[in-house]
């Protein structure tokens, strides 16, 4: 039923905007557990 | 647009007044309030994003959880919305200089853009039109977006 339908113009957006949310989510996570990790590091050693 | 002199003016306003000065309201009306309203929010969330990843659910058909838990959804972001701005205007100067506070802001008006304008106006209709990895991947979207709100939203008392 889904299978050679093309994208709606809702549907394209709605890709391109969850791609979006998860690129910028996993850079923004990333640098927070790195942030986390020196200043672990900066006062455990 | 500088917004710290519309954070000094609401920390001396009226609903700041309450927050400093009676704890007790504070925390009730406050605090408690915004953290029930999070769950329904957070539960509403996950239900249908779990239903359309297919976790949970799988006897449902999506549309249903889908409209059942957006009622919800709406219910609960308005109590967020009015229990968040009632507890920052208490600390309004301590949350402009907050990084994740603003981490927060950003991250719920992604998730209420992402909702009102996308999220919901794909799910409405029925979801045998869309393609499968489209609805899981507005899912995890979905998921990542409103943990970033409550993550950073918890760390802001951290902070």
């Amino acid at each position: 039923m889904t299978d050679k339908k093309p994208l709606t113009l809702l549907q394209k957006i709605a890709a391109a905007s969850s791609v979006a949310i998860i690129v910028s989510g996993i850079i923004y996570w990333s640098f927070q557990v790195q942030s986390v990790m020196e200043l672990l590091e900066m006062a455990y050693g | 647009m500088e917004l710290l002199p519309f954070f000094e003016w609401a920390e001396t306003s009226f609903l700041g007044y309450i927050g400093k000065t009676y704890g007790g309201v504070y925390a009730t009306f406050g605090q408690s309030i915004h953290l029930m309203a999070l769950a329904v929010l957070g539960g509403s969330v996950l239900v249908t994003d779990l239903r359309l990843l297919g976790v949970i659910m799988k006897d449902v058909p999506s549309e249903v959880v889908a409209d059942q838990a957006h009622k919800w959804f709406r219910i609960a972001l308005g109590f967020i919305l009015a229990t968040g701005i009632f507890m920052a205007a208490a600390v309004a100067q301590r949350m402009y200089y907050n990084d994740f506070f603003w981490a927060k802001m950003s991250a719920l008006l992604v998730g209420i853009i992402f909702v009102f304008a996308i999220k919901r106006p794909l799910l409405k209709g029925s979801h045998a039109d869309i393609q499968p990895w489209l609805l899981k991947l507005v899912a995890v979207a979905s998921i990542l977006v409103w943990f970033s709100v409550a993550a950073t939203g918890r760390w802001i008392g951290f902070s």
